[in-house]
């Protein structure tokens, strides 16, 4: 089965490993027929497309299970949903094949809104598209380095409003390699903390990964 | 609301999830609704706090009561305790980011001694003051409960309340009156004058400690006549029937204990010397196998964890242990739920048991001989033998473990050298176990973890009176067992002597205490039990302040007809049955289980009909 789910409010703090954790126990509590994986300690067999950095909210993300007996999808979701806690939230299902590729080898894209409470960002934001590199910190499991990030960085609006700036941008989101949205925010200069929404995740052919 | 003020700050502590609350079965409540508003305030980390039973038992017990709202709130780690100094936030809770200087009542539960600048900086955190006497009527009513409020005095002066005994009956008691007493337009003052008539209810500003010019204590004098000279323990005599939660909070976070814990007794009969609990709990009471098995099922639908733990202080004596984890294993075993057994004392029924609970999850054995000679085990009536621990030794590799945990302690009374001796004859005894099993029939990879904790000596215990071994000799000990335990598939572990030493202070500590702890805080003393926040200069300093040592309380002699600090509090058991034991214990006689023979503990006073124990 493969879902969609927003992760929200305060249930962006929520890291990786504990979002597993939390779904398992869901997809138990739900008592959904969930595959297990063999060993002394069994678990629900189940990946995400992707990891989604600490305190990013999420409208887009999803979830790849494995089930030991077919299910429904709209059922699927309700019982689901009935026992997720808040700020989590199933939004589509589908069931697809076994043998269907697993849907973080297909991503390629994700697409993120961050709202930032200071103005004049667009000239910054044009410049950056505009240069041919663009080098920022970026953190690895080697430490902090430099790299280019021009090369991972696809699009990148700027919409001035009242408060603030409304920033959408289009980033590398792969299995091999990613680009986080801190790192576009902290090269455009913006320095105000901002909340950021990954809002979708897409294909190579920038079509919807949760129909691949 | 805080929380839009918080959530700036979350990116750059370390594990946000813990200061956002928001979990599964978190408890909401309509405002409008409520009027009594208790915050449950854990003073260790979010993970310690949400391991611990008895705070989920009285928080939903609390949250059950129409009208009243109990939150939570935990002590944060040291970088989140910056950030909101930095920025001027209260401490708060996190079910509705409230402050906690909004509430009506702020209940800390004491489990252990070092968490008590925990207390004195959680008060500060909320903007209130440290001392009682200095928070005025808007400031919510401080109240303490759990094991080491049998000795309030420490926190005397900055506690308006103790709980002593049983939570379940008493907390209920209590938020009646409480809301009684403001029906009635009563102020501070009054309402805890009228709670300290309920059972097992100690209000310290109604009660003077008095020192000789010397500096030694002399009594705890009543200040007024109406309230009781002696404060007698609440006892929850009906487990079975006794409150347990439906639902458990299903943390996001890897908490210490991240299982249902079924508590399957309270307390024990086997009257080992050196044990508090196993004083301060009496008597021994069961849950049956069918409320556990209601208890189970709930619990484990209402949160889809995938382990269950038998929790008590003796596990191994449940009555109905093998038809208990029997039953659990069939019911569960198809949803994938294992079953494990923590804190097995050695001489209780394995053998089949674990066979079963292995079938499942394998899990850490442990076994706790305490001494390392049969004499000294006898001082401290830890009825084994070194043939139980090695017989249990074998069982438990023959089926497949590898990996064993033995708890010692050192420093126990009348230990020598030989002693100690012991303790590494009793490793090398369970690794000669090991190896004599042939290659083919035992598991691989051989690991005997050896810890050796400090004793303390703890009120209400038979060894109350004596001094707690320095620092010194304490330090000495450890190096002598590090060499002798160096051996093959042997680990060993021990504690810093000097948080033992502070330990052992507060817990036989008087009223004078609860200003070092002042002092303490201001120094910027929290978390002393994680060894990298622990600043024991520190608190030299503060005792120093106060015109005082920690060694005049770690290393007090009493003499048997000395007044002691906590000679107010009626714990059950009687200073002539510990008097009793500590002669025995000094001859090196054993005192047989309480359920084979009564020993007259005193404890059937207090309650109502017999103990039962030995019925």
């Amino acid at each position: 089965m493969i879902a969609e789910f927003h992760k929200r409010d305060r249930a962006r703090w929520i890291s990786h490993l504990d979002l597993q954790r939390a779904m398992q126990r869901a997809l138990r509590r739900a008592k959904l027929p969930v595959g297990y994986s063999q060993g002394f300690n069994p678990h629900v067999n189940l990946s995400f497309a992707s990891a989604l950095s600490l305190g990013l909210e999420s409208l887009c993300e999803i979830l790849d299970v494995e089930l030991s007996a077919p299910a429904e999808p709209e059922a699927f979701m309700a019982a689901l949903n009935a026992v997720l806690p808040a700020g989590l939230k199933i939004l589509r299902a589908r069931l697809v094949e076994d043998a269907a590729p697993a849907p973080m080898a297909l991503m390629r894209f994700a697409e993120y809104q961050a709202f930032v409470l200071q103005s004049g960002l667009t000239g910054a934001a044009s410049t950056l598209m505009a240069s041919e590199t663009v080098l920022a910190q970026k953190q690895s499991k080697k430490g902090t380095r430099q790299v280019d990030i021009r090369p991972m960085l696809f699009a990148l609006e700027a919409l001035e409003e009242a408060a603030g700036t409304r920033l959408t941008m289009l980033l590398l989101c792969s299995n091999a390699d990613n680009l986080r949205p801190e790192a576009v925010l902290s090269a455009l200069g913006a320095r105000d903390a901002s909340k950021t929404t990954r809002t979708r995740l897409l294909k190579a052919d920038g079509s919807d990964l949760f129909l691949f | 609301m805080l929380y839009g003020q918080i959530e700036p700050l979350l990116q750059a502590v370390q594990k946000p999830s813990r200061y956002v609350g928001g979990e599964l079965n978190m408890v909401v409540k309509d405002l409008s609704q409520i009027d009594l508003r208790f915050a449950f305030c854990f003073p260790d980390t979010y993970e310690v706090g949400m391991s611990h039973l008895g705070m989920k038992i009285l928080y939903a017990l609390l949250n059950a009561q129409a009208g009243v709202y109990c939150e939570r709130a935990f002590a944060p780690w040291v970088d989140m305790e910056k950030a909101l100094r930095d920025h001027e936030i209260p401490l708060y809770s996190l079910e509705t980011f409230t402050p906690l200087a909004k509430f009506d009542i702020l209940g800390f539960t004491l489990q252990y001694e070092m968490s008590y600048s925990n207390i004195a900086n959680m008060l500060d955190l909320s903007g209130l003051q440290v001392l009682a006497a200095e928070r005025g009527e808007e400031a919510p009513l401080v109240v303490c409960g759990g094991p080491c409020a049998f000795n309030p005095e420490p926190l005397a002066e900055i506690a308006d309340l103790f709980f002593i005994g049983d939570g379940e009956e008493q907390m209920l008691e209590f938020i009646e009156l409480f809301r009684q007493c403001r029906a009635e337009g009563l102020g501070k003052e009054d309402t805890l004058l009228r709670a300290s008539r309920l059972r097992g209810c100690y209000a310290p500003r109604f009660y003077e400690a008095i020192f000789d010019e010397s500096g030694a204590f002399l009594a705890i004098r009543r200040l007024r006549d109406d309230v009781p000279e002696k404060i007698t323990r609440a006892v929850v005599q009906d487990l079975d029937a006794a409150f347990f939660p439906k639902e458990l909070i299903l943390p996001f976070s890897d908490i210490v204990f991240d299982r249902v814990m079924l508590e399957v007794a309270r307390g024990c009969t086997r009257g080992c010397r050196f044990c508090q609990a196993g004083m301060l709990y009496r008597p021994k009471r069961e849950r049956s196998l069918k409320t556990l098995q209601v208890q189970a099922e709930n619990l484990l639908s209402s949160t889809g964890y995938e382990e269950i733990s038998l929790s008590s202080l003796s596990t191994g004596d449940y009555s109905c242990l093998p038809d208990l984890v029997r039953s659990l294993i069939r019911a569960h075993e198809g949803d994938r739920v294992s079953v494990s057994l923590p804190s097995l004392r050695i001489d209780s029924v394995l053998g089949e048991t674990l066979q079963e609970s292995r079938s499942v999850r394998k899990t850490g054995l442990t076994f706790a001989p305490e001494a390392g000679s049969q004499r000294l085990r006898d001082v401290i009536n830890k009825g084994v033998t070194a043939q139980d621990l090695l017989s249990s030794a074998r069982d438990a590799f023959e089926k497949g473990w590898s990996a064993l945990k033995l708890y010692f302690m050192i420093g126990l009374p009348t230990e020598t050298l030989e002693d100690l001796d012991g303790i590494a004859e009793l490793a090398r005894g369970v690794t000669a176990e090991y190896f004599t099993i042939p290659k083919e029939q035992r598991p691989k990879g051989l690991r005997v973890s050896c810890s050796a904790s400090s004793f303390v000596p703890k009120p209400f215990t038979p060894f109350q009176w004596g001094a707690q071994n320095t620092i010194d000799e304490l330090s000495q000990k450890q190096r002598y067992l590090r060499e002798k335990l160096k051996m093959r598939g042997v680990e060993f572990s021990w504690h810093a002597p000097h948080l033992s030493a502070l330990e052992a202070a507060f817990s036989r500590g008087d009223r004078r205490l609860s200003r070092v702890l002042v002092r303490a805080q201001k120094l910027g003393c929290s978390f002393d039990g994680w060894s990298d926040q622990f600043k024991f200069e520190a608190w030299v300093e503060a005792f120093k302040l106060e015109g005082l040592r920690y060694e005049q309380f770690a290393y007090k002699e009493y003499e048997l007809d000395e007044p002691l600090p906590w000679d107010h509090i009626d714990a059950g058991v009687t200073k002539a049955y510990l008097k009793a034991e500590l002669e025995r214990a000094k001859k090196g006689l054993t005192t047989p289980d309480c359920s084979l023979n009564c020993q007259g503990c005193g404890m059937a006073r207090i309650l109502k009909g017999a103990c039962g124990n030995c019925a």
